[in-house]
């Protein structure tokens, strides 16, 4: 069986939806844009031999719709005879299309495959304006199949019992990292800058999620958004974003034949399925799963980007399975990064192997929650100089 | 004619300022909004990176004035975008933009020495033609105007609003020696019919008209409640509703005014009064000092003569305080048998009498509180006010009384009051003799098919000309308009063609008589003696919906095929109010709840008063709107997405669900347009007194236009089972968020069911009828429900919806 590598990736820096930069750019501008991008990192790609292009999107519609992988292949002038296809498993989908793409390659079914994922929620808000349009027997049946993902993170606090102080800290911690993080430069190799109308010389290269001014005590002010008497808040949850992140996979063979070097492995992916009102819980069942079929123990893994969908939730999922705090979101995570829905599985695959690099090499797991109730992981190498 | 006042500035920024303002941007008025300067830069003035020459920090005390308005508990704005009318400014740099407004109302701080300067730079920039006025409560216009030229004060008068001024009806006019009668007249026009004021036109003298009476009759009203040793809490329980007067009575109302701020109005006027011979009655303040001085100062302070307090278990508690000791006791509801007696009287007048004929402490203080206020006005007139009308207004409109003091002379019967006061060797106002002498019993009289009221300075009775627009059912019903005279409601000959159905039940609740009177005026009308039909009343509040006591006396008897025929009578005669040859209009004011609600949305055309809280809140009650409501909304969603040109009409049925489902109401006629309680063809009229007239004239107007009726609406595309889905779905998220019950979701599942036309293919075309048939089924089937029969107990017991 081949070995399926990454041998380059990009992402935009996540906007703010609603309000911030990426607010009018459309999804498949910034996705056409990244790919044009990953194509430049690729020394001496012919963007004809690309066998597929995987791009995923948790809201396949309007401007993320009509097959949004294919549009972005042609926006970004790629051959036509580059084929493409969308993919959606919501908040993972970003890791899917990257799992989707190795596997492939590794099942000999293609050498190099192009895989990310994309989203604007401020083209797509995720919000009650949004029509699901549920199946009326299901939406009989089994309500919470439909449920508000604040809801199911209420319902996730109290099951495992985490506090409200601990949500605000852990968020409080999550953005102090992150400025840490941004400040020290770290996130300038995954991102290219993208050109936009901005006061930044028409240029977007620094995530804006993070907020400086953040207080443990402005925290504690904000009021419970999803249920009286709760404890989620808009501090607590993911920010909503736009953004775009995709990676280059390549058969190792093919890599070594253009002569690229290889910036991470792929070494398995696993997704399981748990109750949909409490699917905040997914990575409890994904992350052992992905250690038993990868065979690999939990202590040679040196990092863990855990999707910080809701701070409780992470909370959770590292109180469940003991997970050691110093080896998650080491820069700081969704709360205050933001959570651009199909994006953020490959941007957050792209920030695990940078900061692997950084530690001189090494595995690491991307993991995340899905709503509908599901958990996804996936296991990375990055080759040690 | 009324003055044309479309800019206007605001000086002071205060409560009362900020109020009036807020007031005016109601009224469709940019206003300019000044105050101080203010003396520092705050701290997060200064990160922010400004400095003391930016105009966001010299303008920021009345920036944050206009900005606490979207804050505020009580709002000041009938629709919060109103608030883009409103402009921040200062007295410094932008005093010269003042000359460019219509009207200045100044609102400084009570104090001559800020007052005069003001006016004297307010001469400098003064255009002609520009209104300047005050709104002091205390202080004489002419020391305000002292010095200045006769030209401008020709512009000058007082405009004294009361507090909070967008809820309270009363403005009182002041003019001065100088200002120009027509310009006055113009100016009361305005204010009536633009800024929906009740005017009372008072004299420059002390505290004019309401706070003169009022505030004696707060000070009697301590003093004898101390002097006889009466319980707080018994205070208020008999000096509230009972005697036409607002719950808060005595000692609530003085928390709520704050004492210290009493005894100060008391002092001054005092002060300013050394002719007026009951002035010792301002001058016994000594509990309200004494509570002062021990930091008691009502409301603001957390205490006052209430206190509020938990027990033990945590249940809330209100503790009274004893006028002697000052220690607070929890109170106890008020058990005293005058209180029964009293209640089984309708007529206000015998009411108080009943009261001030109880041979106990209880009659001493109700005959004495009311019988020195009544001697009083009777007394200040003609020096305060040229009116008796007017005195009366403005107690009623400014103190919420239901009736002023002369209208209390005689509801509780001149003679009477005056025997007594001859028994007790207390001297009778001159006035009220003169009034006798004549052979006259009341102030006010109606004889000739008009209204007459007795003059102070002529002595005799004179007629009476109600404002231009104001049409007065009173005045109807004493001209024997009346052409069907009902228990609940009566039908009213309005004159021109026009036939009013007005209901007067308590609290106006629409029964089968109603109803069949609805009907029965339609069938005038249509047989050819009516034009067309006005849906009003003049109390307090339309109406509050269907009739809770009859339905749920068919209930108790089992009796589920009678409900269902009562409720199939309300929604074809609501068809008829619809669809009939004539035209219809409802005109509506304060409250208009369920089936009043459906009423007024299925007339062709709805007045509004600015103040109107409508909205259908059958889910209070455990029960969804069967008289046409939901099917109304239906009907309007529909019409919107086609309008919109959008395929489906799901975000409106969205909307109305929101409505409905959480039994939400209006909170100003503004709202309801915005809601879409209110059409666009529908009207909004600023002063409730003018309402009837306008909803008369629409009806005419309708008429000579040639009435054509709406086609019926019997193609309704509805979302069907997919769109109840959609709402199953985010029912089941509201309640596990726990924003609504169990119950709640239960109800509004029934409401959503109904408004997506039921159980049927999306996208399907269902008739009206066809609405009304799942109207009523749902109707009935919840009345066998145990926890709506709990809900509907509750609210007859309490009238307070119960959230089970």
């Amino acid at each position: 069986m081949q070995q399926a590598v990454i041998v380059s990736g990009a992402r935009t820096a996540v906007g703010r939806s609603g309000k911030g930069t990426l607010q009018h750019v459309r999804p498949d501008d910034m996705a056409a844009e990244t790919v044009k991008e990953i194509v430049k990192r690729t020394p001496g790609l012919d963007p004809a031999v690309i066998e597929d292009v995987i791009i995923g999107t948790a809201m396949p519609e309007r401007e993320q719709g009509f097959n949004l992988a294919r549009i972005v292949t042609l926006q970004a002038g790629l051959p036509v005879t580059v084929p493409a296809v969308t993919v959606n498993r919501f908040c993972s989908t970003g890791l899917q299309t990257i799992a989707q793409g190795a596997e492939r390659i590794m099942a000999g079914g293609a050498d190099v495959v192009l895989a990310g994922g994309v989203e604007s929620m401020s083209y797509l808000p995720f919000d009650a304006s949004l029509r699901i349009a549920p199946n009326p027997h299901l939406a009989e049946k089994n309500p919470d199949a439909y449920l508000s993902m604040g809801l199911t993170a209420e319902n996730v606090a109290e099951q495992y019992k985490i506090t409200r102080e601990q949500s605000d800290d852990f968020s409080y911690e999550s953005h102090q990292k992150a400025i840490v993080a941004i400040d020290a430069g770290k996130f300038k190799d995954e991102i290219f800058a993208l050109k936009v109308q901005n006061n930044n010389g028409g240029v977007f290269d620094t995530d804006e999620g993070p907020r400086r001014d953040t207080t443990l005590e402005r925290l504690a002010n904000l009021k419970p958004v999803f249920k009286m008497g709760g404890q989620v808040t808009a501090g607590n949850s993911s920010q909503t974003s736009d953004g775009a992140a995709a990676v280059m996979l390549m058969s190792d063979s093919k890599a070594k034949e253009m002569n690229l070097k290889p910036i991470a492995i792929f070494k398995g992916f696993t997704v399981t399925g748990v109750e949909p009102g409490i699917m905040g819980i997914g990575p409890v069942k994904a992350i052992p799963k992905l250690l038993s079929r990868t065979k690999t123990k939990l202590k040679d893994v040196k990092i863990i980007e855990l999707n910080e969908a809701f701070a409780c939730q992470a909370l959770a999922v590292m109180k469940e399975l003991d997970l050691p705090k110093d080896k998650i979101n080491v820069n700081g995570g969704a709360v205050a990064l933001g959570h651009p829905l199909g994006c953020s599985g490959a941007k957050l695959t792209l920030s695990l192997i940078h900061e692997l690099k950084r530690q001189g090499g090494g595995l690491g797991i991307v993991t995340m929650c899905i709503g509908g109730g599901m958990g996804a992981a996936g296991l990375f190498e990055v080759p040690s100089d | 004619m009324a003055l044309n006042i479309k800019r206007a500035a605001v000086l002071g920024s205060g409560t009362m300022g900020s109020g009036i303002a807020a007031h005016l941007a109601n009224c469709g008025i940019e206003t300019l909004v000044y105050d101080i300067v203010p003396k520092a830069l705050t701290d997060p003035q200064q990160a922010q990176g400004l400095t003391t020459e930016s105009p966001e920090f010299r303008n920021s005390i009345a920036a944050n004035a206009i900005n606490a308005m979207k804050k505020s508990r009580l709002a000041p704005l009938y629709d919060i975008d109103n608030i883009e009318l409103l402009s921040p400014a200062n007295l410094e740099d932008d005093f010269d933009e003042l000359s460019e407004v219509d009207w200045i109302v100044e609102v400084v701080p009570e104090s001559l020495k800020i007052k005069q300067p003001l006016f004297e730079k307010l001469e400098g920039i003064h255009r002609k033609g520009q209104i300047v006025s005050s709104n002091t409560s205390g202080i004489a216009l002419d020391e305000i105007t002292k010095g200045r030229c006769p030209e401008f004060c020709q512009h000058v008068m007082i405009t004294h609003f009361f507090n909070p001024p967008r809820y309270m009806h009363l403005l009182e006019l002041v003019p001065g020696e100088h200002t120009d009668r027509k310009i006055f007249s113009q100016m009361s026009e305005f204010a009536r019919l633009t800024l929906g004021k009740g005017v009372a036109v008072a004299k420059d003298t002390p505290n004019f008209i309401a706070n003169r009476v009022g505030v004696f009759d707060m000070c009697i009203a301590v003093q004898a409640a101390v002097k006889l040793g009466l319980k707080v809490e018994d205070v208020d329980a008999i000096m509230g509703k009972l005697v036409g007067r607002p719950k808060s009575a005595v000692f609530r109302l003085m928390d709520l005014v704050g004492l210290d701020i009493a005894v100060h109005v008391n002092s001054n006027l005092y002060e300013a009064i050394p002719e007026d011979p009951d002035r010792e009655t301002f001058s016994d303040n000594s509990l309200l000092e004494k509570m002062v001085n021990k930091g008691i100062l009502g409301e603001k302070s957390g205490n006052g003569f209430y206190q509020k307090d938990k027990d033990e278990k945590g249940n809330r508690i209100f503790k009274a305080i004893d006028f002697e000791s000052l220690d607070y006791y929890e109170t106890q509801k008020c058990e005293l048998k005058i209180l029964k007696e009293a209640k089984a009287q309708d007529d206000l007048g015998a009411r108080i009498r009943v009261f001030m004929e109880s041979e106990d402490k209880v009659g001493e203080y109700v005959w004495t509180v009311i019988s020195s206020t009544l001697c009083y006005a009777a007394n200040r007139v003609p020096e305060i006010s040229e009116s008796i009308e007017d005195v009366d207004n403005a107690i009623r409109w400014g103190f919420n009384w239901e009736k002023g003091p002369f209208e209390l002379w005689d509801a509780i019967g001149v003679p009477y009051i005056v025997k007594r006061l001859k028994k007790e060797n207390r001297s009778v106002p001159p006035l009220v003799q003169h009034l006798l002498d004549q052979g006259k019993e009341s102030f006010y009289c109606f004889e000739t098919h008009h209204p007459y009221v007795f003059n102070p300075r002529e002595m005799t009775h004179n007629l009476i000309e109600r404002p231009f627009a104001e049409l007065y059912l009173r005045d109807c019903h004493q001209n024997k308009q009346v052409v069907k005279a009902g228990k609940m409601a009566s039908l009213v000959d309005l004159e021109d063609g026009v036939l009013c159905v007005e209901f007067h039940s308590r609290a106006n609740s629409i029964s089968s008589e109603v109803i069949s009177l609805i009907h029965e005026a339609i069938d005038l009308a249509e047989s050819g003696q009516f034009r067309g039909v006005v849906i009003g009343n003049q109390s307090a509040n339309f109406s509050f919906g269907a009739d809770l006591k009859e339905m749920a006396g068919a209930v108790m008897t089992g009796n589920y095929q009678a409900i269902d025929e009562i409720v199939n009578q309300f929604q074809q005669t609501m068809l008829r109010l619809k669809y009939s040859r004539v035209p219809t209009v409802a005109a509506i004011h304060g409250m208009v709840l369920g089936g009043a609600c459906e009423v007024s949305m299925q007339c062709d055309k709805i007045h509004a008063a600015a103040e109107t809280y409508m909205g259908l809140v059958e889910i209070g009650v455990g029960l969804v709107p069967a008289g046409g409501g939901c099917k109304e909304w239906a009907i309007r969603c529909n019409q919107w997405a086609k309008n919109a040109g959008d395929a489906s009409s799901f975000a409106m049925v969205n909307k109305a669900l929101e409505q409905v489902g959480m039994a939400k109401t209006s909170t100003s006629a503004f709202d309801a347009r915005k809601i879409g309680y209110l059409r666009p063809s529908d009207a909004v009229t600023m002063n409730k007194n003018v309402l009837l007239y306008t909803a008369k004239h629409s009806v005419i107007q309708m008429a000579n236009q040639g009435y054509v009726p709406p086609l019926k609406a019997n193609d309704i595309l509805v979302l069907g089972r997919g769109g109840l889905a959609e709402f199953k779905v985010r029912l089941n998220i509201w309640r596990q968020g726990q924003f609504i019950s169990e119950y709640d979701e239960f109800l509004a599942n029934k409401v959503a069911y109904i408004l997506c036309g039921g159980d049927v293919m999306d996208n399907s075309v269902v008739t009206e009828q066809y609405f009304l048939d799942l109207e009523r089924e749902a109707f009935v089937a919840l009345l066998k429900e145990p926890k709506t029969l709990a809900r509907i107990q509750h609210t007859l017991k309490t009238g307070k919806p119960l959230r089970n």
